[in-house]
């Protein structure tokens, strides 16, 4: 298992610092606190949405978050706390649009890129985005845990919290997922190096 | 914050998993605009917001107090 981002006390106490400066009014402590927290909202955005409307799902999930600051009780990590509201905003994004036509069976054909990058680069961005057409094949609840968890590195505890689940739930979702997963892994001719 | 025990992962969920994290390890690209176009937009809707919060607390105040006036107007209701 990868190595869970340390939910650090002092970057728990500057985020409740930016916080409170924030609800002050102070827009400054509010640039700094989406600064710190972009890369992984939009990366969770991505993998929930698709890479194509993550901007716009992550500047709507901090705009919750900013108009929603004074509910912020500080019992739980604000990265916590900021990304169930990510996942909220994902999940209401995927509402209002029709679903993906996810056909398993083109779900492994890749667009051909006409990209000059390197081989070795571009073989590992077409991985990628076979991965995340997989993924994107998952309901979206199987989708977010194991994005939380597997991708991200969070622990149980955050997973429970960001999406409203108790942890015995979320270890439930989550073996059905990597289960799901896999035979969509298994389900093709790529190889993806997967033991018997 | 403790972590509860991870089960032992079977070779091909370790294997999904390796996957997933190479999934993870890219960040899609953003606008280099993006802090600065929020920052804005959160001004902008601050800039309603809060004038709009305090009508609805004025008028929220208004009605409790036009409730109070009506219930001691009828006087003491029946027992």
């Amino acid at each position: 298992m990868s190595a869970h981002p340390p939910s650090s006390t002092a970057q728990e106490n500057d985020d409740a610092e930016l916080v409170a400066r924030t609800a002050r009014g102070e827009l400054g402590a509010f640039e700094q606190l989406v600064d710190r927290h972009r890369p992984v909202v939009v990366r969770v955005a991505a993998r929930i949405v698709g890479s194509d409307e993550a901007e716009d799902v992550s500047q709507d999930a901090f705009l919750r978050a900013f108009h929603r600051l004074h509910h912020f009780r500080g019992d739980a990590p604000f990265r916590s706390w900021l990304l169930r509201i990510t996942h909220n905003a994902a999940l209401d994004h995927l509402g209002r649009r029709r679903p993906d036509p996810v056909d398993p069976e083109t779900l492994d054909r890749a667009e051909q890129s006409p990209s000059r990058e390197p081989a070795d680069r571009l073989e590992m961005r077409e991985r990628i985005e076979r991965l995340e057409r997989k993924l994107r094949g998952l309901s979206p609840q199987h989708r977010t845990v194991l994005v939380l968890r597997d991708a991200e590195g969070l622990s149980y505890e955050e997973i429970a919290e960001i999406t409203d689940a108790p942890i015995g739930s979320v270890k439930g979702r989550l073996h059905r997922a990597r289960s799901e997963f896999i035979q969509m892994l298994r389900a093709n001719t790529y190889d993806w190096e997967l033991p018997g | 914050m403790s972590e509860p025990s991870e089960p032992s992962l079977e070779p091909a969920e370790s294997r999904a998993a390796e996957l997933l994290r190479l999934v993870g390890s890219q960040t899609p690209a953003v606008s280099s605009r993006f802090t600065a176009e929020l920052v804005e937009r959160a001004r902008r809707q601050r800039a309603v917001a809060v004038p709009m919060r305090a009508l609805g607390g004025l008028v929220a105040a208004i009605a409790t107090a036009l409730v109070g006036a009506a219930r001691g107007g009828r006087g003491p209701g029946r027992p």
